[in-house]
């Protein structure tokens, strides 16, 4: 079984039994709420996975706008870049990069 | 004058700038000046990496607390969901030795070592424990302390709470109710409280998360508050945003301002609300700032 699958599995077991991951914290407050409310783990696990490409690609979740750099420039507020050259060597030796391979 | 680094977070930096700038200004004058970090990246998000990852999460994390550790200050976070990933990588690092040694294994291959010399704080520890509830009431402006008849719901957010229990009541907090008390206003209780903004559940079910919403803005109108105060950025656009989109898919009008907590606090300091902002927000405040 690759990676990413092995991660969806073990997600959808705890999701099941309704058990949080870790010890109270955001994560385990999230999937709570979700085990209680929700019930979509795949959907979940795919929303993850897209984050974490655009982190990887871009170094932010966010699309940067010439609206929100006006903005920026409009409230005095510098602009700075974000770096993503080492966040993806980051990905690929800690082997992120492989399960987002995978998965696509 | 006390010094920050500023680690204001994707959300804030490119789509609500205002309340890296409000906060700016407030911090200014109970003297701590913030220095944007540069070369940054994501925190990364809380929720994707570590379910995908840890090892990426951390070290990810980890070079960003490196870059505060360079300039010798306590980093500074702005949003829930970067506190949740940087003080609990922070922690996690400064007390696992064999978990650090891993880390910046990783950390060496991008030019970089972690040596756990800072604290992360949130915006609402530092302005709870660093500047404190005296402080803040003696900059407040006397017209608001008497008789600002505002009345303010609360909501923490679920990723704050990983720091929150080492200054607050976990399962009670008062560290929000009290900082919005000291502005002068009366703080509303109301049963969905402690419920998630549901911000991630969007993209799982989005009838799911505009229901949450939709229950949270109902409790609102039913305790008559006059806006809701959040200290995340995610938080604020699901229930900004989500007074356009629920009305759209459950039929539900609402019009409830929601203020990032140093908006409020800088508007019973005298700013102006084009000071703090408030031109950008999509729910009309103008009604609550006349109530000033």
């Amino acid at each position: 079984m690759k990676k990413f699958s092995k991660i969806i599995s073990f997600y959808e077991i705890i999701w099941k039994a309704k058990l949080p991951p870790m010890p109270l914290n955001s994560l385990s407050a999230f999937s709570s709420f979700m085990s209680i409310r929700g019930r979509d783990i795949s959907a979940f696990i795919a929303h993850c996975r897209d984050l974490a490409l655009l982190i990887v690609k871009r170094g932010t979740t966010v699309t940067v706008t010439d609206t929100s750099l006006r903005r920026r420039k409009s409230l005095n507020l510098p602009t700075l870049k974000f770096n993503k050259d080492d966040i993806n060597k980051v990905a690929v030796i800690t082997g992120l990069s492989k399960i987002l391979e995978e998965s696509e | 004058m006390r010094e920050y680094a500023l680690f204001s977070g994707c959300l804030i930096y490119y789509r609500l700038p205002q309340f890296e700038s409000a906060t700016i200004k407030v911090l200014e004058r109970f003297k701590i000046k913030l220095k944007p970090l540069e070369d940054v990246s994501c925190c990364p998000e809380p929720l994707s990496m570590q379910v995908l990852n840890p090892r990426a999460w951390y070290t990810i994390a980890a070079r960003n607390i490196c870059l505060a550790e360079n300039e010798g200050l306590d980093l500074i976070t702005l949003c829930n969901g970067c506190n949740a990933t940087l003080f609990r990588v922070n922690e996690d690092l400064k007390t696992n030795n064999e978990l650090r040694m891993k880390i910046n294994q990783y950390l060496k291959k991008i030019g970089k070592k972690f040596e756990g010399t800072i604290t992360v704080k949130s915006i609402l520890r530092v302005l709870y424990e660093d500047v404190g509830l005296e402080e803040i009431k003696g900059h407040i402006k006397k017209n608001a302390q008497n008789a600002w008849n505002v009345k303010v719901a609360v909501h923490y957010g679920c990723h704050i709470f990983d720091e929150i229990k080492h200054y607050d009541n976990l399962k009670n907090p008062v560290s929000l109710k009290n900082l919005v008390k000291a502005v002068g206003a009366n703080v509303v209780s109301y049963p969905s409280e402690m419920l998630c903004c549901a911000a991630f559940a969007r993209y799982v079910n989005e009838e799911l998360s505009l229901q949450l919403v939709e229950e949270k803005l109902n409790d609102l109108i039913n305790v008559d508050a006059d806006c809701l105060v959040v200290l995340c950025p995610c938080c604020f656009l699901q229930y900004e945003l989500g007074q356009i989109s629920v009305p759209r898919k459950l039929n539900t009008r609402f019009q409830i301002p929601i203020l990032y907590y140093p908006q409020l606090l800088g508007l019973a300091m005298g700013f102006s609300a084009h000071d703090m902002g408030l031109q950008f927000h999509k729910v009309k405040t103008d009604e609550l700032v006349e109530m000033l």
